[in-house]
């Protein structure tokens, strides 16, 4: 039986989105593309490794939608943070299905995590890899740091009192460099310090498509499994991504 | 003389009661109070703790002093006091909070229960249960449904009928699957975890570290959480493999705490549904005499550790509610 694929399509445009879908309709393979605000009314039914998604068994996801993310347009603004935590759990549960084939692969600590940079700097710590120093706290007072936040995102380094209570983290690089990394090859961006090493760590947790910030030491700073995709690298990671499925299968 | 530590929410019930049983057993306590950080206390540190200061009060400590820590973190956390922000900015204030606590926690070279990252499968109960199945516990058979044709052939096949359950890790009610559930698939809905029903009663077994105290708990109600007249609670012994099962998952969810439910059938087989990372054990202490807050403080300070076999919650006449 050919099963099918679901392309999880977050709000706004994403290029891997639609290159999916275009590939998609050329094939013969059933393919179903949701809506991630929608995910919460999604018919589903999931019993060991039968995973079907609004009528068609699916075997494989492409997932590029944020885990905080709203699931649940069209319940009622009572029912809405319900929904959406209910979508939320279900999709995790497909997301990381041994028996499924998923671009990006979550797991718990990451998906319910509001900072995945955080996670896999944790990670990364555990297993030696060099990384780029993070003060926590009210710990410098220097205006070559920058805050890096922990919900993402990066600014000024704030004062000391707002330091003190929001435990920030700070980074000492004042331009970081972003490296898009795919199936084991870089890109764009520079190549890191340890890059190698942060790769092979986040495909045993099944991130094969990745972006890693990086110092102006080349050190990297953060990571992220959701990273941006601009349309003119789309087509090489999609054929990259495209290649590593055939070899799972 | 032994520290610990209490993180979160000092207002927790469970947290409350974890200092004051310190107290009594003359383990010195330090109150992290999320809401307070940056007034009542603070820390500075990198990622591995090199260097860290913490000042609790005026007083700079070293986080030696400090043995364990009792974790237990409020989903909806206080602003601290002064500090006015839009709705927006409120949310993002306390998400960075709290992932700056987090990472202090992860660094911090103390016993914690539980580190935070720990046990977070139990937010995805069909993830959960597979991962429970995968660990060799016999789980009830379930699936995850929002259609209404699917639903009733399973609930048809069950042998005694079926219970369903929300998905995701918020408190919610067991509730027997009947035709209104199914009247309700009609309409487009959020899918739900139906389960086979196991006639028996229930069985709370709590692990912490290697020790593992089981009790049972019984009800006429289907989830006696939240329909508590008539519960009885009593001490029980599991059998051997399924205090070892129990113990090893605890030990690969990195937990030193944790609260496995089970329904053990007529037949006395152990069916487990889940595997809690944040129990509350109170209850199950008060109601059967078994020292579970005991063991834990053993755990987070083992130079203080004592043979107590009876709790003083149970002794205190106080019910935990």
């Amino acid at each position: 039986m050919n099963l099918g694929l679901a392309i999880v399509r977050p709000p706004g445009d994403d290029a891997l989105v639609s290159l999916a879908i275009r590939h998609s309709r050329e094939s013969d393979r059933p393919c179903l593309v949701l809506e991630s605000d929608r995910l919460a009314s999604t018919r589903t039914y999931i019993a060991n490794d039968h995973v079907e998604l609004n009528g068609i068994p699916i075997d494989s996801v492409i997932f590029r939608s944020h885990p905080a993310d709203i699931l649940s347009r069209g319940f009622s603004a009572e029912d809405a943070e319900y929904a959406s935590a209910e979508a939320s759990s279900v999709w995790l549960h497909i997301l990381s299905h041994p028996g499924i084939h998923v671009i990006n692969r979550f797991d718990e600590v990451t998906w319910w995590c509001t900072s995945d940079w955080a996670v896999w700097r944790h990670r990364f710590l555990t297993e030696g890899i060099e990384l780029s120093p993070v003060v926590i706290g009210d710990g410098v007072d220097d205006e070559n740091h920058i805050w890096w936040l922990w919900t993402g995102g990066r600014t000024a380094t704030p004062p000391s009192p707002i330091r003190r209570k929001m435990a920030t983290a700070l980074v000492r690089s004042v331009n970081p460099t972003y490296t898009l990394i795919c199936a084991g090859q870089t890109i764009s961006g520079p190549q890191l310090l340890d890059q190698e090493s942060a790769m092979h760590l986040l495909e045993v947790y099944g991130v094969v498509l990745a972006g890693l910030y990086g110092d102006d030491e080349r050190r990297i700073i953060a990571a992220t499994a959701l990273p941006d995709i601009s349309m003119s690298v789309a087509p090489r990671v999609f054929t990259l991504l495209k290649r590593r499925w055939q070899v799972q299968k | 003389v032994s520290s610990i530590a209490l993180v979160g929410d000092p207002a927790d019930l469970a947290n409350a009661y974890m200092g004051w049983l310190a107290g009594q057993r003359g383990i010195g306590v330090v109150t992290l109070d999320e809401s307070r950080l940056g007034d009542d206390w603070s820390y500075k540190s990198d990622e591995r703790c090199n260097g860290v200061t913490l000042t609790v009060g005026e007083r700079a400590m070293s986080l030696s002093d400090i043995t364990g820590a009792f974790v237990r973190l409020n989903p909806r956390p206080d602003m601290p006091p002064g500090l006015e922000l839009s709705p927006i900015e409120e949310v993002v204030y306390l998400r960075e909070r709290r992932n700056g606590l987090v990472a202090f926690l992860n660094a911090a070279p103390w016993i914690l229960v539980n580190r935070p990252y720990a046990g977070r499968s139990n937010g995805s109960k069909p993830m959960h249960m597979a991962q429970l199945a995968r660990s060799g516990f016999a789980m009830p058979k379930w699936i995850v449904v929002s259609d209404r044709n699917r639903a009733a052939e399973f609930i048809a096949r069950s042998p005694n009928g079926c219970i369903y359950k929300s998905c995701s890790g918020l408190r919610s009610h067991v509730r027997i699957a009947d035709e209104a559930l199914l009247e309700r698939l009609d309409r487009p809905t959020t899918p739900l975890i139906l389960q086979h029903y196991v006639p028996g009663h229930d069985v709370r077994v709590h692990t912490v570290g290697e020790t593992c105290i089981a009790s049972r708990v019984d009800s006429s109600a289907v989830d006696y959480r939240f329909d508590a007249a008539g519960t009885a609670y009593s001490a029980v012994t599991p059998p051997p493999e399924i205090s070892q099962s129990c113990i090893l998952f605890a030990k690969l969810s990195g937990l030193v705490l944790a609260g496995f439910d089970f329904r053990v059938d007529s037949r006395s087989r152990w069916w487990c549904l889940e595997a809690n990372p944040v129990p509350t054990f109170l209850p199950y202490e008060a109601g059967t005499g078994q020292p579970i807050g005991d063991r834990v403080l053993d755990s987070m300070a083992p130079s203080s550790a004592r043979p107590v076999t009876r709790s003083r919650l149970a002794t205190s006449g106080i019910t935990p509610t």
